[in-house]
């Protein structure tokens, strides 16, 4: 039986961790002291890099690594932009971790933004996280009151300003450069890359863009080093990871655990699969492949959940139950793909509304056969990495691993003309 | 200029405030569209023209970002937006029948009530799963919005109680079950 | 997930061409070229839709997709991504499969063509793009015979009119972008936009929203705005172009639904002839019928690109307008009866025995939308069958002969320079593909500009220097006068010095900025400077000597020796009495054996109306009814430009070709030959039989020469403003009472109305409100108009519109008194 970990939630029993005096009380700004006062840039980018600090907002990539890629030599101006844009289904860690801990994520930026030799940073903070915004309002204003921010920085060289920012409502807007179109003031739609962010990002202008866990757990990698961070997880994926948990689960929370730990483990912290029973799992939220309970044994890691049949994505758990239809589901979910497309390539914006029109008749029972293998075909067609950007990816995820799993139920809803277990459901 | 302007002089001031903190004022536009609909209660098409004055931007320019974002709202939603997380794990505890409360005691998605008190819509994913059902009423957060508590919900808007109050009670549930129990004890299934 | 490498670049080393492999064949591309351009200069063509070779790349249409070695892998197969080509710059070395080598790209493709088609409505049948459209040929060559699709399609309401130019059709709509990037990089009209998001966007002006929500791409029949939601409409001046770059018929002219099939159609290149741009059209002449369907434009990379404006685009129905001439008219009995061409001629050849007797004195003004063929005609006309000196072109002011500009300024010199000042000018009312260009080469590569000028124009965002001087002080500008021009002295000096730090600075003068003084002090400050003319063939008409003091190649009728030598060419004496202007005609018109006005519309003149009730002989030779014709004793159809040939000399004094693309209406005849005719039929030939006889004679005369500037002062300076006066500031907005535009419905609906422009400041002093009528009085006449107030044109300055919808300043001014001080009062 595995026990919470708690790294980047450690103040989450401590009293409104969310201010300055909480923060600094329980170790708050070390690591921007050890970085500003003890260490060069270069010296804070090996550090993270060291640590093997893997970008926690689906991606992967490692953090260090992403800092080192901004040239050096270019004479624009440089950003550090959070991507507080969480909307992935099933995920809500970054949230809990802007309310709780708002001051660690001021102290994580300011360390990569002196890292990479920016004066300014930007914090995209989803438009419906009210409390959050004020939370991180509040922490901001703490922090250019006491030198956290702005000019000469405890009293150090380095000056930087932090601009708050919301989103106003779009899942796209958590792929960092549509969030970058959006912090431009435009529609928030992908851009083409190459050009990466950490060439042309925000304005032209080299731009690290990173999840929230990210800076807030590099912050404590450069005030406690790289091996103290590997103590924890695997060779390739180390640290601790926060997993949010929910669906039919008896108390889904986020968890705090050590990248390599099974789902299994992690569904115990949270009391395990409520009463209804468990009939599959979407690992890293719902963009990820659906996976059947025999793979409760897979770990939470970025190999692991690939050698699985899935991707470790956002980290959070769907525990989906028996009574649950999964073409329904599945449905459900295609309906947020296609409303959340950006519309900007072709693929996502038709391929999704296609999907959802055949999941659409369907689970009303008026599909065929045929519908089942057309419903593939297209699945397949509007993936493949065709798109700009990877929602069309996302989408095709639930579909095709829930045909591989679960296609019987497909195949029960054509022959009956109805959903099984359709009952008086209204629908959404 | 002579014109008459809807936004107050307060906006225009905060809106130069907040367009100085970017390098490049049009990244100002979704937060003073948000600032805007916070005043007057949605993206009417004068805030647009005047938004768009502040920045130098065509009114097709404005609306063609606000209408890119669910929260910008072109028509007014009420005074009381109820929005009701409707994915994945929200489904999977009980959404569609809350989505079905909701229709009964205020009618279709994006209606508004004759004496403007409220609409309700489906949203997408709140990152607030472990309050599933999830809801907000004016994006305040709103956990375990089960069919009797949103039954509740829309009567004590509609009764002109103060939101605060409706929250704060809301809140007091600290688990799905319990919500379920609290309103079944409570018997508040006539709302 | 990627492996993250920044962009490698390519290598530059000895060679000047990057070495790419395309299935198979090798490619030698330009450096920092995009794949896709490099592979359709190599002769592989790769599908696509969004991209435009002069627009940024979005790579939003997935078409372009090709496989690129080196390229990550996709997840759990041994394939590679593909990447759009569209976004790719080449690089040393590299190697790429088109849907030629790889089946991989070709089922994408045809996938991204089954997608786009799976809600684009089988308009075909009925579809304008049908027979040249991009979607269908796309299809054809590379995508799917068959669709599997069959569930709805989105509906929208269809099509919506979203200026009176352009029709809408969302449902058609690829959603490309083209047509709102057009808009934002080049035109900077953003007045559609990209509305929505995903599966339910469309493409619209700003409306009002009858809805919230965004859909959950539920099939609810038809959806969105509908035509009576808009607010603005698209009234851009470049809004046509969106439909010739559209790849699919959801952006269609009004003016051509329903007209034509593009195989219907024979295309005919032309020059246009309503400004001086010098813009390449494609005439699309209908073979059914013999009318001219439509006008695209026609890539020309020294003039237009490939863009044209409204005006030229849509401004040209007058030609199959049941206004126009067909017949030669005489008036008897008080009324014009239709004749023969023979009894028009002999009606001449009688009614002009005085002039020709020499008891009395001939006038010939010629209008400047002509070829340079009928100026050369018209002023050999007037100076050998005519025998007088009395022929000019300038019904709106306009170069004295003491005030040349020699042409030789062009577009690149321009777009190439490193300061351009502009002076006195509009350039989107006046040139708009100029402006268009400098627009683009200001938002893209930062071509330095200054403006001078009362009011701000269409390029003022892209203004280095800002100088508003008082209307029709510009000289003063130009010599450092600050007092009289009402600048401060340092605004002027920072705009010398901008001058003489530049290496390669270029100095437009409007054609407002006409007065000899002017010109010369901008000349005088050592740079290259061009004059403006607003109307297509205005360097014609002088580089053809049709002017009282100039004859053909840039010679002075002043000059001994530059009269003899024409007079050696033509073998006929040249007049010697000087010849009378415009204003100076129309003064004397009751003393004129005859008034000839060539295309020529006098109504817009100062003292035109008088002129014309006066005249004891007037003839008329024109393309269409006018009022002209009330007091027109003898009128004779004239062929339009699209209706004959010749060449028009544009703004920098390029010669471009205008040809037939129909046969003239009725027996409308090229102005030249008619000219040639009367010439012949009185007994003084002039030669001019064809338009190339003419532009030879006129080549000849032009060999060798070029047009000289010369300075010299022969007007006073302009007073002061009074007390509560502000000073006149009028000029031509691209639409307005225009004679060849009055047919064109579209445009007459953008037409704006009149209206006086003035400051904050003075309206307040005035007690004057926006909205509010006013009277606008000067010493020569007055007008009422609604005012509007503005920081966007200077104190001291009101500015109104020329001839709009009735209303022209043309009551307010004289010939030399343009920028008058006028008195304006709240009603």
């Amino acid at each position: 039986m595995a026990n919470e970990t708690l790294v980047v939630l450690k103040r989450r029993e401590l009293a409104e961790p969310w201010t300055l005096k909480t923060f600094l009380e329980s170790g708050g700004y070390q690591g921007l002291r050890k970085a500003l006062t003890e260490m060069t840039p270069e010296e804070v980018i090996k550090v993270v890099q060291d640590s093997g600090l893997r970008g926690r907002g689906g991606a992967g990539m490692g953090t260090g690594l992403k800092w080192s890629l901004i040239p050096k030599d270019s004479p624009k101006a440089r950003y550090v932009v959070c991507n507080g844009d969480e909307g992935e289904p099933g995920a809500f860690h970054d949230r809990e971790l802007m309310e709780t801990d708002p001051h660690a994520l001021i102290e994580g930026m300011l360390c990569a933004a002196y890292a990479i030799g920016a004066k300014h940073c930007f914090i995209y903070c989803r438009g419906e996280f009210i409390l959050a915004h004020e939370r991180l309002a509040n922490a901001i204003a703490e922090a250019y009151e006491a030198n956290y921010l702005g000019d000469n920085i405890m009293g150090t060289n380095f000056s930087c300003d932090m601009v708050l920012h919301r989103g106003a409502g779009a899942y796209i807007c958590g792929e960092e450069t549509a969030l970058l179109e959006s912090l431009e003031g435009y529609r928030g739609m992908p851009r083409p890359r190459p050009p990466f962010p950490v060439t042309e990002g925000l304005y032209a202008s080299p731009t690290v863009v990173n999840n929230v866990q990210s800076l807030q757990a590099a912050a404590q990698v450069i005030q406690n080093g790289a091996d103290w961070y590997k103590q924890w997880g695997t060779e390739r994926s180390p640290g601790t990871l926060v997993c949010s948990v929910s669906g039919a689960v008896n108390d889904p929370r986020n968890v705090e655990v050590p990248l390599g730990t099974t789902v299994a483990d992690v569904l115990e912290l949270c009391g395990g699969v409520d009463d209804r029973g468990l009939k599959a799992f979407a690992p890293g939220g719902w963009s990820t492949p659906m996976l059947p309970p025999d793979k409760l044994d897979a770990t939470m890691d970025y190999e692991g959940m690939v050698a699985a049949g899935s991707v470790l994505g956002a980290s959070s758990i769907i525990a989906v139950p028996n009574d649950m239809c999964i073409v329904r589901a599945v449905w459900r979910g295609s309906k947020f793909y296609s409303h959340e497309s950006c519309g900007k390539c072709t693929p996502c914006r038709e391929g999704t509304y296609w999907v959802e029109r055949i999941l659409e008749r369907i689970e009303a029972g008026h599909g065929h056969m045929a519908d089942l293998d057309r419903l593939e075909k297209v699945n397949n067609g509007m993936s493949g990495f065709k798109s700009l950007c990877a929602l069309a990816e996302f989408a095709a995820g639930p579909v095709g691993s829930s045909i591989i799993h679960f296609r019987d139920e497909y195949e029960e809803h054509i022959k009956l003309g109805a959903c099984p277990m359709a009952a008086e459901k209204v629908s959404a | 200029m002579t014109d008459t302007r809807v936004l107050s002089e307060d906006f225009y001031t905060r809106a130069k405030q907040i367009a100085a903190r970017y390098p490049v004022a049009r990244s100002a536009l979704i937060m003073l569209l948000h600032e805007a609909q916070d005043e007057i209660g949605y993206v009417s098409d004068d805030v647009i023209r005047e938004v768009g004055s502040v920045l130098g931007l065509t009114p097709a320019d404005v609306e063609g970002v606000a209408t890119f974002y669910t929260m910008f709202k072109r028509k007014h939603p009420g005074k009381f937006l109820i929005s009701v997380c409707t994915n994945m794990s929200c489904s999977i505890n009980g959404a569609d029948e809350t989505v079905a409360a909701l229709r009964d005691a205020v009618g279709s998605e994006h209606t508004t009530t004759e004496d403007g008190t409220c609409s309700w819509e489906s949203v997408e994913c709140l990152a607030t799963c472990h309050w599933a059902v999830a809801a907000q009423v004016n994006y305040l957060d709103v956990p375990y919005l089960t069919p009797d508590r949103a039954r509740k919900l829309v009567a004590d808007l509609r009764a002109g109680r103060d939101l605060d109050e409706i929250l704060a009670d809301l809140r007091k549930a600290k688990s799905l079950s319990e919500a379920r129990t609290t309103a079944e004890r409570s018997g508040a299934a006539n709302g | 997930m990627t492996e993250v490498k920044a962009t490698p670049q390519g290598t530059g080393g000895a060679k000047d061409t990057v070495t790419i492999t395309v299935d198979g064949k090798t490619i030698e591309a330009k450096p920092g070229s995009l794949l896709i351009q490099a592979c359709e200069e190599g002769g592989v063509y790769i599908p696509r839709f969004c991209w435009h070779k002069r627009m940024d790349p979005v790579g939003a249409c997935r078409m372009c997709l090709v496989d690129v070695e080196g390229s990550p892998p996709i997840p759990g197969t041994d394939q590679r991504r593909p990447q759009t080509s569209c976004t790719t710059v080449v690089r040393e070395g590299m190697v790429v499969y088109t849907q030629f080598s790889s089946p991989q790209v070709n089922d994408a493709q045809k996938m991204i063509l089954e997608l786009l088609l799976i809600n684009h409505p089988l308009d075909c049948p009925i579809c304008d793009r049908g027979g040249e459209c991009p979607l269908q040929d796309q299809t054809q060559d590379y995508g799917p015979a068959e669709s599997r699709y069959t569930e709805q399609k989105r509906r929208f309401e269809k099509p919506v009119p979203i200026s009176s130019l352009i029709n809408l059709d969302r449902e058609r709509c690829i959603l490309c972008y083209r047509c709102t990037r057009f808009c934002e990089e080049l035109s900077g009209d953003v007045l559609i936009s990209t509305m929505q998001r995903g599966p339910e966007a469309f493409i619209f002006p700003f409306y009002s929203s009858p809805e919230n929500g965004n859909g959950h791409g539920a099939d609810s029949g038809v959806r969105g705005p509908s035509a009576r939601d808009i607010n603005e409409t698209f009234d851009s001046y470049f809004s046509g172009n969106t439909v010739q770059i559209c790849p699919v018929g959801a952006l269609t002219s009004t003016g051509y639904r329903f007209m034509a099939r593009p195989w219907d159609m024979q295309n005919v290149p032309t020059t246009c002839n309503l400004c001086a741009s010098g813009c390449s059209l494609h005439a699309g002449v209908r073979v059914q019928d013999g009318n001219v369907a439509r006008l695209n434009a026609y890539t020309n990379e020294n003039t237009n690109e490939e863009w044209l404006c409204d005006k030229g685009r849509y401004g040209n129905e007058y030609i199959s307008s049941p206004h126009r001439l067909t017949q030669p008219l005489v008036r008897r009995d008080g009324a014009l009866q239709p004749i023969t061409w023979d009894e028009a001629f002999r009606e001449l050849t009688t009614n002009l025995a005085p002039v020709l007797a020499g008891d009395s004195d001939a006038g010939v003004i010629v209008g400047e939308h002509l070829c340079d063929e009928d100026f050369y005609a018209a002023q050999k006309f007037a100076r050998v069958a005519l025998r007088t000196n009395n022929i000019d072109h300038r019904t709106d002011g306009g170069l004295s002969a003491d005030t040349l500009v020699a042409p030789g300024v062009t577009y690149d010199d321009v777009l190439n320079a490193d300061l351009v000042v502009i002076v006195g000018t509009d350039l989107r009312e006046e040139l708009p593909i100029l402006f268009l260009r400098m627009r683009i080469a200001a938002s893209k590569r930062g071509l330095p500009i200054a403006i001078v000028h009362p009011r701000e124009i269409a390029l003022s965002e892209f203004a280095k220097i800002r100088l508003a001087p008082i209307a029709g002080t510009e000289a003063a500008v130009a010599s450092g006068d600050a007092a009289t021009c009402g600048l401060r002295g340092e605004e002027i000096e920072a705009l010398h010095a901008a001058i003489e730090d530049a290496e390669d600075p270029v100095i437009l003068l409007g054609s407002r900025v006409s007065s000899p003084e002017a010109v010369a002090a901008w000349s005088d400050l050592g740079v290259r400077v061009a004059w403006l003319p607003r109307r297509a063939g205005t360097y014609g008409a002088l580089a053809a000597g049709a002017h009282p003091d100039l004859l053909p190649g840039w010679r002075r009728l002043s000059d001994d020796t530059d009269a003899g030598h024409i007079a050696g060419e033509w073998h006929v004496p040249v007049p010697a009495k000087a010849g009378l202007d415009v204003p100076a005609m129309l003064a004397a018109a009751g003393d004129l054996g005859v008034l000839w006005l060539v295309g020529a519309d006098l109504t817009d003149v100062p003292g035109g109306n008088d002129a014309l009730a006066k005249a004891r002989y007037l003839v008329v030779q024109d393309v269409q009814e006018s009022p002209l014709l009330e007091h027109a004793h003898l009128v004779l159809p004239a062929a339009t430009f699209a209706e004959r040939d010749g060449t028009l000399t544009n703004w920098e004094g390029r010669r471009q070709p205008v040809n037939a693309a129909v046969d003239p209406a009725g027996s409308a005849r090229a102005d030249y030959a008619i000219l040639a005719e009367a010439a012949r039929r009185l007994g003084r030939p002039i030669g001019c039989r064809t338009h190339v006889q003419a532009r030879d004679e006129l080549d000849l005369l032009l060999q060798d020469r070029a047009a000289r500037s010369i300075g010299g002062a022969t007007q006073r300076p302009p007073e002061p403003p009074r007390d509560s006066g502000l000073r006149l500031l009028t000029y031509r907005l691209l639409y307005d009472d225009g004679a060849r535009i009055r047919d064109s419905e579209g445009i007459r609906e953008l037409t704006l109305g009149s209206f006086a422009e003035l400051n904050t400041a003075d309206a307040e002093r005035l007690h004057i409100g926006n909205g509010q009528q006013v009277r606008v009085a000067s010493p020569h006449g007055a007008i009422t108009v609604k005012a509007r107030v503005t920081d966007a044109i200077r104190e001291g300055v009101v500015f109104v519109p020329w001839a709009q919808w009735g209303i022209t300043a043309r009551d307010l001014v004289t010939f030399d008194d343009r920028s008058p001080t006028v008195i304006v009062e709240a009603q």
